[in-house]
């Protein structure tokens, strides 16, 4: 059990034996803690990350661009709350210091750039989304069905905000729309490659290289 | 006074919780690449 589990925990507990609640309400106030500060340390480690690599605004739409879809679409997961977060944030910060790279070619490129990722995206998420967990398992085939429907639409907006920026900045009225653009691609390239066999692959071994090697990011509980 | 206040603040963190734990459990996951084990209560 790591610290974030252990304060949720205790959170959850403080809060039940005020109230006087069951067993049961605790477990879901205990996870309600956990989402919440995983979600705000994970995003605070990024701040500290981007803002040292002078990339905030890039790692940020990156990393909210592919959890929009993530909260839809699924996709594979670290085995414990600490290389999650590793992994998360080195992924995010990497891509949004590879955007200042990619910006520099030609349009042309971008175009088939753009193009390349979003067929990706719309492949992928049409055939293996919503992807569940051992911890979270999704066997409704209705829910199945409306998960992916809202992955599709949530990339729908995506691909129409890409569009509207993509215009604004080649007619030289918004230019850093081309840089949110690219991160918007980055976010949903990298939330559909979770959704991949390869991806699963790549990030499952990662994983376990954290565990064995250095035991980062704590037990598997 | 203070009491209340107390009860307040815990009223309110409860509500932010359960919130977040429905919204949570309402996806296919959050935010990060981890997913806790689901609570029994929101399972269904």
């Amino acid at each position: 059990m790591n610290n974030i589990e252990k304060i949720s925990n205790s959170i959850a507990a403080k809060i039940s034996s005020i109230l006087n609640y069951d067993k049961d309400y605790e477990e879901v106030l205990a996870y309600g803690a956990f989402s919440m500060l995983q979600t705000i340390f994970t995003i605070l480690l990024i701040l500290l990350f981007s803002i040292f690599f002078k990339v905030p605004v890039e790692a940020f739409i990156i990393s909210f661009t592919a959890s929009i879809l993530r909260k839809y679409s699924g996709g594979v997961h670290a085995s414990t709350s600490g290389r999650c977060t590793i992994l998360g944030v080195t992924a995010f910060v990497s891509m949004a210091v590879l955007i200042k790279q990619l910006i520099n070619f030609s349009l042309l490129i971008n175009f088939y750039f753009i193009i390349g990722c979003f067929g990706f995206a719309y492949f992928t998420v049409f055939k293996n989304a919503p992807k569940d967990t051992p911890n979270k398992l999704i066997t409704n085939v209705e829910v199945r069905k409306s998960l992916r429907k809202k992955s599709l639409w949530v990339l729908h907006i995506f691909l129409l905000i890409t569009v509207l920026l993509l215009f604004l900045s080649t007619r030289g009225i918004y230019l850093y729309g081309l840089i949110i653009v690219f991160s918007i691609l980055c976010g949903i390239s990298w939330q559909a490659f979770t959704l991949t066999y390869i991806g699963n692959l790549i990030i499952s071994n990662l994983d376990k290289l954290l565990g064995r090697i250095y035991n980062i990011g704590g037990e598997i509980q | 006074m203070k009491r209340r206040l107390t009860m307040s603040a815990v009223a309110f963190a409860t509500m932010i919780l359960t919130l977040v734990a429905t919204t949570t459990s309402a996806s296919a996951c959050w935010f990060g690449l981890y997913q806790p084990k689901e609570p029994k209560m929101l399972r269904k």
